[in-house]
């Protein structure tokens, strides 16, 4: 499959919270990185297949949307937004992205997504502790 | 050019830090999204003073561009970004502080130039949020999420409570904001001891080495409060905003207990305590077009050193026109903090359109500009004439605690004194107090050091033999080794 074609049948199956096609979709030994996973780095079907499921767990519904892709040889990239929604904060979130996938001789190599996850956090603090004295 | 070629220009121009050949590559009104800054950049202007910023905060920049794909009007690229920090001084085991992440940059051309360029990385890696040193046994400010939200990754325990010292930005995005436009402080941390009764004035005076008794409603003076042996232990901001009330706007240390302790014991009528007051400050030359439109009472009409109880976006407080900055600026007292996310997101809003930024105070400013506080005097045996402060005592007025010690301080002279010292080579973070000595067995400390932007390099305060003067050289004994440094005055950058 061309690179391309790697990351377009990616996001389909991304929408569609298909695991078991992301997880076929690269080489044994592939490589997965997306700053979302913890841990962020997936090597091979079975580590790439748990962390999928893992992440499905807590995104009720996450929409690809790749405005363009650009191939070089066995390398792709693409750019594109996330919209996800994650139960917990109850709210939707929009993150802007871009994708590199190289293609190997048996799957994908890499797909490398590149975004910042720094924004968004599954927690909130509780109330902040009362001070000493009343108002002056 | 074409977008190829204009993506290796870039990266290129920005390794070597050339910004006239970055000028010319960008139309007049391109956009830049770059995770690293808080706001898309409109505009070549705009780009190129961020890029400035960004080029003079970073050494030894490399950039590895992988295979470039190139349509007729845009480019896409992978790549990896590796820098050192500028002024974040390395641990003291000699590891630097790097900036370093890999990234995908896009650009889109027209008619030859850059119309827009993009960049996609985590900065979640290299934006740590500090939640592992944070425990109940220290209060947090009540703009706790604000600060969260702003990006704080590193704290100080100041006062028994959290006070949020670093953002995940570079010492000279922030340096360049405090000079050029506003930043915004959380500083819940400096509390107030609150002096209120009949005799307000009178105890104050007494607290105070500084002659309070002349002190109008609405006055703010800089002032030491010291223990008995003559010995600094604050240096507070004092404000008189009510006839009837004083407040000690004090550095880390526990005044109110101080305070209130000799209240109990003498025959001043006055009640002292620690009121729910958490200040914030509003500094940088920007600081009064920010509070113009949310602040009831007029601003230009307040000198310097004065302050007026009024509203700022509908909260009743205190603004006095002091800060740390050493500039211009201001301080927000709210007199509680039941409203304190409601004041602090007005002031987001009306920061937004002078480029504010949600800081810590400016450390490197602050070295610079000869401002000290509680890492350089407060509770470090030393005395108000030591630390360069004979102009802020009256020791020929009314009694007050230390003024004997100090009168016998001043009839001996002094035994050490405060200088500045010009500084060789990179400096490692101040943990202690770094050993001086110079020739004949003279000593002395370091207790402030940083980064000059202004000088271009580093530079500390320190107190020191008195018979070191001023164009001597000393050495310094840091982590990183034995350094020179030249004796000079302070401060070392005027306003």
């Amino acid at each position: 499959m061309s690179p391309d074609d790697a990351i377009r049948a990616y996001c389909a199956a991304f929408d569609d919270r298909d695991v078991e096609t992301i997880a076929i979709l690269f080489a044994a030994n592939g490589l997965y990185e997306m700053p979302f996973l913890k841990p962020g780095r997936l090597v091979g079907v079975a580590e790439i297949r748990a962390g999928l499921t893992r992440a499905f767990e807590v995104v009720a519904r996450g929409t690809t949307s790749v405005q363009q892709i650009k191939t070089l040889g066995a390398q792709a990239i693409a750019e594109g937004v996330l919209t996800a929604d994650i139960p917990r904060d109850g709210a939707s979130i929009t993150v802007p992205f871009a994708m590199v996938a190289e293609s190997g001789d048996d799957g994908l190599a890499r797909l490398t997504v590149y975004c910042d996850a720094k924004p968004y956090r599954l927690w909130s603090d509780g109330p902040v502790m009362a001070l000493a004295r009343g108002a002056s | 050019m074409t977008p190829k070629e204009a993506i290796n220009v870039y990266c290129e121009a920005f390794a070597a830090g050339d910004l006239a050949v970055i000028s010319g590559l960008f139309t007049d009104d391109a956009v830049c999204e770059l995770p690293l800054l808080d706001d898309r950049l409109v505009g070549r202007e705009r780009i190129l003073r961020e890029v400035e910023t960004a080029v003079g905060s970073l050494r030894d920049i490399k950039v590895t561009l992988g295979p470039i794909m190139a349509g007729e009007d845009d480019a896409f690229a992978e790549g990896i970004f590796e820098s050192e920090m500028i002024a974040v001084a390395p641990m003291v085991d000699m590891t630097p502080r790097r900036l370093d992440f890999r990234f995908v940059i896009i650009v889109e051309m027209a008619d030859g130039l850059i119309s827009r360029l993009a960049e996609y990385l985590d900065t979640k890696p290299i934006k740590p949020l500090e939640r592992s040193r944070v425990f109940t046994v220290a209060r947090r400010s009540p703009y706790w999420q604000g600060v969260e939200d702003a990006g704080v990754s590193e704290f100080m325990v100041y006062n028994h409570m959290y006070f949020p010292m670093v953002f995940s930005r570079t010492p000279l995005e922030e340096y360049t904001a405090l000079v050029e436009r506003v930043t915004l402080w959380d500083v819940g941390c400096e509390r107030q001891t609150e002096i209120r009764g009949p005799d307000a004035l009178a105890f104050g005076d007494y607290l105070a080495a500084r002659d309070l008794t002349k002190m109008s409603t609405g006055a703010c003076r800089y002032s030491f409060v010291c223990d008995p042996d003559g010995q600094i232990i604050c240096d507070p901001v004092i404000l008189r905003p009510w006839d009837d009330a004083l407040w000690l706007s004090h550095g880390s240390t526990d005044l109110t207990l101080w305070a209130r302790g000799i209240a109990l014991h003498s025959d001043f009528d006055v009640e002292v305590c620690e009121p729910d007051v958490a200040p914030l400050q509003v500094q940088g030359p920007k600081a009064i077009n920010v509070l113009h439109g949310i602040t009831e009472a007029d601003l230009d009409d307040l000198k310097v050193y004065r302050c007026v109880v009024t509203r700022v976006a509908g909260v009743d407080a205190v603004v006095s026109r002091t800060g740390w900055s050493g500039g211009a600026g201001y301080e927000i007292y709210p007199l509680t903090s039941e409203r304190a996310m409601e004041l602090w997101n007005a002031l987001i809003e009306a920061g937004r359109p002078h480029g504010m930024l949600v800081t810590g105070p400016n450390i490197n400013r602050a070295v610079e500009r000869g401002v000290t506080d509680t890492s350089y005097a407060t509770n470090s045996d030393m005395n108000p004439l030591e630390a360069g402060g004979e102009h802020l005592i009256d020791l020929d007025g009314d009694d007050f605690i230390g003024r004997d010690a100090l009168l016998r301080v001043r009839e001996a002279g002094p035994s050490r004194h405060t200088v500045g010292l010009l500084m060789d080579g990179v400096l490692p973070r101040l943990e202690w107090n770094w050993p001086v000595t110079a020739a004949g067995g003279r000593t002395g400390v370091v207790r402030w050091a940083a980064h000059s932007f202004a000088l271009g390099r580093s530079v500390a305060s320190a107190l020191v033999d008195v018979n070191i003067e001023i164009g001597e050289t000393v050495q310094v004994d840091h982590p990183l080794g034995v350094v020179e440094a030249t004796v000079t005055t302070l401060p070392f950058v005027d306003s």
